[in-house]
This record gives C-alpha cells, structure tokens and sequence, in this order.
C-alpha cells in the first residue's frame, strides 16, 4: 500500500504544529535574545550577546542560578530517596501498602499552587499551625530535650530548637535564611511520592526468581538481599527517576510566585520565575529570552545525560 | 468460487528479491497449499493475492479478471490470519458482522444514530443477522456470540476468526498459518475440521504454513517454495513419493530423509560407500551424486553382507507405535535414521552395530545438482517430473 | 520458611510511614479544617477538626446594610458562600474543564492519526518524522513559553482561550506514547480490517482507536491532570480578565484580593478546586496511578 498518500493527512497537521509551538519558538527565543525587543515598541536594536554577558555578571542573575541550582540539589536528592524508602517500606508490607500508596500519591494530583496557599497559612509565623506545633513542645520536656540533644548531653541554648524556643520561630517565607529551604520542603512534600510510584513500578518488574535464587546463595538478610537484587535492578529506575526530578525541579514556578515572588532579597528567585518576571511582568523580552535559552541548554544538558546512562546500560 | 493465477509474480524489498519469478495456477474448488521454511516467500504471495502487498511485477488473476489495482475488500476474497486478528472491543457478533456491514451498508447506513432512520436498513440487518446465525451454527460457536475475544480461548478465537471469513461467502479464503498458534492436540483436530469444512463449501482455500504435516493431510496440491522460489507443485502423495529437488525431498516427512553421499559409475549403476544400491540411473549423471531413504524404506536384517550399511545406534526415539532408531555411520555426521516395528527396536541396545538395506526400488537419486534423477526399470530415464 | 511474620519489623515500618502520611496529609487536613472554622477560631487554633460551629456574623454583610438578624450564620455556611460570592468559582471551574477537555480532545485528534502512520503505515521519510518527534520531546513547553507568548501576542490572541488551548495541542509525548502503543498492535488486525473494506480513516478511528482506550485513558489522565493544576501558563497568558480564569489562576486571585484574614472562604475556595481531581483519584487510584506512571516515562 506504499503508493497511497493518506499519511500526509496523518503526519501533516502534527509536523505543522510541532514547527510551529515548539521548534519555531526555540528559534524566535534564540533570535530575541540577541535583542532589546518589547512588546508594543515599533522596533528592536540588535545588541549582540549583552542579554547573556548581563546574564553571567549581574549579582542578581548569579542569586538566580544560585536558587535554581541549590533548589534542585534540595529536592531531587531528597524527594528521591524518600521516594525509594517509601516504595522499599510499602512493597515489603503485609497490610496496608494501598493506603500508603494512595496517601503519598495525593499531592501529585492536588493543585500544586491551592496546596501552596494551605502551606504558607500552616506557616505563617502567627497563626500558622507549624510554629504552633513547634511552640507547644517547648515547655515539654522530653520533646524538648529530644529536639535540643540535651539527653545527649549537648547545650539545649545551643541548638536551633533550644535558641528558637527562647527567642521565637522563624517566619518561614519571609526569611532569607529560610525561604528557599521552605520553597523547597514543599516541593519535596508534592514530588516524592511520584518517585514512589515510578520505583514502586520498578520494583515489581524484579522477577521474583531473583529474590529466590539470592535465599540458595546465601543473602540471608533483607540488607544483602538489598545490595544483591533489588539496587542494581532498579538502575534503569533510578536514572530515570533522577532525571525527571531535576527536570521537574528546574521548571519550579507555582510556589514562588504565589509565596515569596523571588524574594526575599532573591533568595528564591528561580530561572522559570526569572523569565516570567522579566518577560511577561517587566516585558523586557530580550532578557527574558536570554533565560529561556540558558534554561533550555540546562534541560538538553540534563536529558542528554540520561540518554548517555541509558546508551551505556550502566545499570545491569 | 474462482480459480487464482499467479503469472511471473516477483517480488523485492529495496533490492531484496524475496520472490523470484513466480507463476502458479490454483484451480477453482481446491484446497492449495504453500508450504516452506520461513523466510521462503509464502505468506508474501499470500498477502500479494489477498492485495495487502503489491507485487514488483508480474499479474494476479482472480476468475480470468486482472485485479493488480484492486483493493483488499474489493477482490471478494477472505482472510484468517495466524493472530486471529479479532477486533478486541468488539463482541464476537460484532466482529462477525463488520464485513458484511461495511460490504452490504451505505455510508449512511453505517452512520451511528442517524444510521437507524435509513430506510430498508432493517432488512439488511435482518440478512446479515441471518448470515451471522447460520455461520454460528455451522462452526458452533452460537454460544459465545456475546463475548469479546478477550474471554476466549485460542480455539474458540480460530473458530470466530474462520467465522469472520464465511459469512463473507468469499471467492476464495486465504489462511496465514491459522493454526500455528494452538496447542499440539486441537491443531491435530482443526486440520480434520478444516478438511470437512472445505469439502462442504467447495470454495478455493490457499493454506500457508510450515509444517509439513498440515500441507501433507489437509491439501490437494502441495506447492513446496524455497527461497523464493516455487519447487515443486503437486499432490501430497507426488511431492512425498517423487521429490523433484532434495530440498523438497529434505523438508517433507518426518523425521527427514535421510541422504548419503554416492557415485554413478558409467553403467548407470549407485553406489555409496562401497556398496551397491539398487538403483539404476542414466548414465549421462555419471560421477557424484546424492541418494534419499526414507525411515520406513530401510530394512534391519541380521548379517552384514555387500548389499548391507552399517552403523552403531546411538538413540532411540519411541513413539510407542514405531520406534526410530539413529545410527551413526561412518563419514557422516547426520544419523541416519531407521523406523523399526516396537517390538523389533525395543531389542536393540544403544552402541549396537546394526546391518541395514534399503528396500528394493525404494531409494531416491538426486544429481550433483540436487535434482531427482529417475530410477531406470526400462531403457527410458530422464528428469524426474 | 521464611514466611513468618517479623512483627516488630512490621510495627517498626507502619510507624515510618504513618509518620510520613501525617506529614503529607496535614496541610488536607488545614485545608479541610479551616475552611469549616470561623476566624476566631483559625487565629487562635482552637475547635478541632470541625469547630464549634457557634453562630457568627458576617461583617460584610452588615456592612452592606442589612439587618444584623440576617447576617448571623454557621462559619462553614459563611465561608463556602463567601468563597462562592467573592469570586466566580463556578466560572473557573467551567472554564477549567473547557479548557482541559478541549486540550485532551484536540491533543487526540492530532496525536492519533500521526502514531498510527508512524508505527503502521510504510511511507517515505517516517524516519525523519519520528526523529522529529523525538527532538520535540526534548523541549520543555515551560522553557518556550516566553516565544510562545510573544507570538500569541503578535497575533492579538492573548485573553482568549484560544490562548490558553493552542500551546498544547500538539503533544509529542502523546505521539510518542500512542505510537509505542500501536507498534503492538498486530498487523494482522489491520490487514483483516482492510480485508474487511476498511479505509485508512476508519481503521484510525474504528479498529485503533478503541484497542488504544487503555493508552488514551493513562495519557487523558495525565493530560487533564496537567493542565487543570497548569498555573504558569494561564498566568502568562490571561491578565485580569476573570471571565477566562481557570481555576488556579482564580485562586491566586483570590488570594491577592482577599483583604484582612479571610482564611475561611479562601479555604473553602482552594477545597472546590483541590476537591474534584483528588475525589475522581480516590475512585479510581489504581487507574490514576498506572496512568502518570505509564506517562511519567517522559
């Protein structure tokens, strides 16, 4: 049926589309940065790399890809392993696992950006239910000495629960100190359990014989049997994992608009925030593009590692 | 019904021929079928005469009628394909049905909810539910009409697949190794039912397959393709008793042929490893040459003499009803293989030298070139045909 | 063997992950609470889960001049009817599902013709096509999204829906997915359809169409999840006009407009939005969940 010319009809609206909303655009970012370009202005001057040499000297822009890249080294290495501890602890339950498995599955569904209001209320300095919670163990003691280390011997005053029970808790949001780790704490608490699934996916596609044959061969505790099966099967889960957390990851957005907007003092200004900020809000097209062409080299840089992992078969 | 010819058929993929050449008349009302090892080209020229593929050159006939540039569903031919290939939401009725919907109703009558405001729709609905019942009937499968093919079995799926075929009352049905894909003792069974089946249409049925023993019971002509190439055409009975290449003496019956190296000297006269064999040939194929034995051609007899082979038993394969003995002769890798009543072959032991000779006039010669050479009873000798 | 029970092991693990759960489950549970509470009781932390439920009066409402009797109601009452006047929730919503569901369809309409092509049908140049494909799916739609704006701009587009639709109805990803798919599906069942009288366009959306409902279904799910939560792009794309809003892009609204502490109805509001999706989830949790793992291998 070689002859027939149906496929254009097939094929032709979807290569339309992808050269138009997704190739095109590439390129029109790549040209505007080069640019002054804005919107409504008749005219845009060419100016060569100076998006980029602003890009790469700017303090501002160096507190951006400091918070994008701290961000990402926060979540993936964390969500990660909560995710693959969470898919360990639940597959080796007798009862019980769905429930987890649906619990934890709950805030990759939910509006990321409504849970990120309901978060910054539970952290709000005053009324906000954490600080509470944190409060009321101060004046118990054995919660208090846990947290402070003082059954350890350590100087209660000393330790962040100790000093902040004296003087107050901090405001989550509104600390540069704090900002981003909290950014960051709810980004964990939305991703990790994606991770589960996907390693919970792997895990059941270790065959049991496997399992089987390290009891014969002596990998009597659950540990060995770990190192032995379990680890290196999951390798073509774990690259996987790892890239599509940092992808993620680096496209941050709904929290620091809705919570911080970059602040304070960019402590959280993100690249995704930094692009929405200076294109859209500011309307300084050219800059913005220059974002979005370092973003897309990061991701391309990213998933060609991935590819590079699962070229080499490094897992098995 | 129709009869289908094949005239100088060829076929090539970017420059790799995989059908050379072909020609092939298949007669109106007979059971015809290509057998071969895969790869050979079969279900290419299966596919080429039911229009899914188009040849690179040469013509297909259906009934006389040129059909080169005729769609699939338009040369009035049927298919059943190794997979089955039942719509899989659809119910068993359903997937009866679609043929004859997409033949027999118009556009607008196909058209959902609209469809039913047709007028005389009903009728032809009634016809075809009417076909549909009687097809159930004759195959047995009304009761599963309601079901998809997910919640059947391997047989009950080959029997709907037929199903899909039959209602059509096609010209002809092409089978793509229908029964390749159930289990040993219900492919026994299907062929005897596929044979009771053609005999009650009548209709033309082209079998693909590659297994020897389906093409042997089922067919009335046998067309064995190596390579492309179409070897040999004709009964079961011809192609099993006159193999006309060794490669077509090689691939049909089980177990193989089993083949020696021999000479014919210049009276015409085989021989293989010293010994004479009773065979006469021309001798225009003076020099060397190949000659066949069938299992059940070979004799064991007690004492070595000039008209014995000999060779050690190392395995023996009972079948309960015959036993095959493999024997290892000298220069030769193959073991060459005897079928011995059980109660004869049941007294051997393995690593016994055993003395055998072939029955009289049994052997098959094959020139250097691989083609049957006839034996000579008269003067008369030549290619065997 | 070694089929005993480690209980201690058993209560050890339930433990980790309970502790976990209540981590994940409290700001649900804050969502939940304070969008039945009155402000007092949010401000101070007090009520429970429920409240108390003790009769309030709404300021608004008096503000507005009306008799005091009238403005006295159950703080849940007060907070979903406030959530439900303050901002046109019911339009968010609908505008969410117009959008979500045009998106899906139209992502559908495009992806299915072209996975089938590419997996059955032999033609010149599929190679390149599916190389294309696999480019595309490389490029992040976040990261264009700046250009993609540009242009919608430049074709007055921006505040339509057709803004916030366009972007996404071509999805690589549901290419490739369907088309990986397909490449399972027998040609044998093609054949006999085409035996059958079958034209490439029925084939599509006759004979694969309905065999791929288990693919289409993971790939809606992840779909419509994607987009009904998509807050970034709406943001780019609809500026102040309310009558566009979907629903996380409302909420934000909300949010900004909520004057004083009117956690109450902001709460009820973000509940109406979170609801829908995580209710659909809890009824068919394996299905969601099988879906954005099947989809997740992007």
């Amino acid at each position: 049926m070689g002859q027939s010319k149906i496929h254009y009809w097939f094929v032709g609206p979807a290569i339309f589309l992808m050269l138009l909303l997704l190739i095109a655009p590439v390129f029109v970012a790549a040209g505007l940065s080069m640019t002054n370009y804005s919107l409504g202005n008749s005219g845009f001057d060419w100016i060569g790399l100076e998006n980029y040499e602003k890009l790469f000297s700017r303090r501002s822009y160096a507190k951006m890809f400091t918070a994008s890249l701290t961000y990402v080294l926060l979540v993936v290495p964390i969500s990660v392993a909560l995710g693959l501890g969470a898919a360990l602890l639940i597959s080796s339950l007798k009862i019980g696992g769905e429930l987890y498995k649906a619990v934890f599955f709950l805030p990759v569904m939910a509006t990321l950006l409504a849970m990120a209001i309901v978060w910054e209320f539970a952290l709000n300095p005053i009324v906000g239910v954490v600080n509470d919670i944190l409060r009321s163990g101060c004046d118990k003691d054995m919660i208090y000495a846990f947290f402070t280390g003082s059954w350890y011997g350590n100087n209660a005053l000393e330790s962040w629960y100790g000093s902040s029970c004296e003087k107050k808790f901090p405001i989550w949001l509104g600390d540069k100190k704090y900002a981003l780790g909290t950014i960051a704490f709810i980004g964990i608490w939305q991703a990790f359990g994606f991770n589960m699934v996907l390693y919970l996916a792997g895990l059941t596609s270790v065959p049991r014989e496997l399992y089987q044959a390290a009891h014969m061969d002596g990998a009597d505790s659950a540990w060995e049997r770990f190192k032995l099966v379990t680890w290196p099967m999951l390798g073509p889960t774990h690259v996987f994992v790892i890239t599509i957390s940092s992808i993620r990851s680096f496209q941050v957005f709904d929290t620091v608009e809705a919570l911080t907007q970059g602040g304070p003092s960019k402590s959280t200004y993100v690249m995704v925030y930094a692009m929405f900020e200076k294109g859209v809000k500011q309307n300084l097209l050219g800059i913005g593009s220059a974002i979005t062409i370092v973003f897309l080299i990061f991701v391309l840089i990213l998933t060609l590692i991935q590819v590079y992992f699962v070229n080499r078969r490094v897992h098995y | 019904m129709a009869g289908i010819t094949l005239n100088s058929v060829t076929k090539s993929y970017g420059g790799n021929a995989v059908i050379n050449d072909l020609n092939l008349d298949i007669n109106d009302g007979e059971f015809l079928t290509l057998v071969g090892p895969s790869g050979c080209g079969k279900s290419t020229t299966l596919r080429i005469i039911a229009g899914l593929e188009n040849q690179t050159g040469g013509d297909v006939a259906i009934d006389d009628k040129n059909v080169n540039n005729i769609r699939p569903s338009l040369r009035d031919l049927a298919m059943v394909f190794q997979s089955y290939a039942l719509y899989p939401h659809l119910t068993v009725r359903n997937n009866l049905m679609t043929p004859l919907r997409l033949r027999d109703l118009t556009f607008w009558e196909r058209f959902p909810i609209l469809g039913y405001l047709v007028p005389g729709r009903s009728k032809k609905i009634t016809s075809i539910e009417a076909e549909i019942q009687k097809v159930a009937e004759t195959l047995k499968i009304e009761p599963l009409l309601a079901r998809k093919p997910g919640q059947l079995s391997g047989g009950q799926r080959q029997r709907v697949a037929l199903g899909r075929a039959m209602v059509r009352n096609p010209a002809a049905f092409l089978m793509d190794e229908p029964l390749s894909n159930l289990d040993a003792s219900l492919r026994v069974h299907m062929r005897a039912e596929l044979s009771s089946l053609h005999k009650k249409l009548k209709t033309t049925f082209v079998y693909v397959t590659h297994d020897q023993a389906e093409a042997l019971t089922m067919s009335d002509r046998i067309a064995v393709m190596m390579d492309g190439d179409l070897l040999q055409l004709g009964t079961p009975e011809e192609v099993y008793k006159n193999p006309n290449d060794i490669r077509v003496a090689e691939f049909i019956g089980s177990p193989k042929m089993n083949i020696l190296k021999g000479t014919c000297d210049e009276k015409g006269q085989v021989t293989s490893a010293g010994i004479k064999i009773d065979a006469q040939i021309d001798p225009l194929n003076a020099g060397a040459i190949s000659i066949g034995f069938r299992p059940e051609h070979i004799e064991i007899v007690q004492k070595a003499s000039n008209k014995t082979l000999s060779g050690k038993l190392s395995y023996k394969e009972n079948l309960g009803s015959d036993v095959f003995l493999h024997l290892s002769l000298d220069g030769s890798d193959d073991s060459f293989i005897v079928r011995a009543q059980p109660n004869e072959g049941n007294t051997q032991k393995i690593g016994d030298i055993l003395h055998f000779t072939p029955i009289k006039g049994s052997a098959l010669v094959f020139d250097s070139k691989g083609q049957g050479v006839t034996l000579l009873k008269s003067k008369t000798s030549g290619k065997r045909k | 063997m070694y089929s005993q029970t480690n209980w201690l092991g058993e209560f050890f693990k339930h433990s980790l992950l309970l502790a976990g759960a209540i981590v994940v489950l409290l700001p649900f549970y804050l969502m939940l609470s304070y969008s039945f509470k009155s402000p007092s009781e949010i401000e101070a932390n007090k009520g429970g889960f429920f409240g108390t439920q003790e009769i309030m009066t709404d300021n608004r409402c008096i503000k507005a001049g009306n008799p005091e009797e009238e403005c006295l109601m159950r703080p849940i009452v007060y907070n979903y009817t406030a959530a439900f006047k303050e901002a046109p929730l019911v339009r968010y919503m609908l505008n969410g599902i117009f959008v979500t569901v045009s998106i899906f369809v139209i992502q559908v309409i495009i992806a299915l013709p072209c996975a089938y092509a590419l997996s059955k049908l032999r033609f010149w140049g599929r190679n390149v096509v599916f190389g294309m494909v696999i480019f595309c799916l490389l490029i992040p739609v976040h990261a264009i999204a700046l250009p993609l704006y540009i242009m919608l701009a430049k074709v007055g587009l921006t505040n339509t829906y057709a803004a916030l639709i366009i972007p996404w109805t071509i999805s690589v990803f549901g290419i490739f997915l369907m088309r990986q798919f397909f490449m399972t599906v027998p040609d044998d069942l093609i054949d006999a359809a085409r035996m059958d009288g079958m034209g490439e366009f029925s084939i599509v959306w006759q004979v694969m169409l309905p065999t791929a409902i288990p693919a289409l279904l993971a790939f809606g799910i992840f779909s419509v999840v994607a987009h009904w939560n998509d807050y970034y792009w709406p943001r780019i794309v609809v500026t102040g006009n309310k009558d566009l809003m979907t629903p996380p892009l409302g909420l934000r609204m909300f949010k900004s407009d909520m004057d004083g502490n009117e956690y109450g109805p902001m709460m009820a509001a973000t509940t109406v939005i979170v609801l829908p999706l995580v209710i659909i989830f809890l009824l068919a949790q394996r299905r969601f969940i099988e879906g954005i793992t099947m989809t997740g291998m992007k």
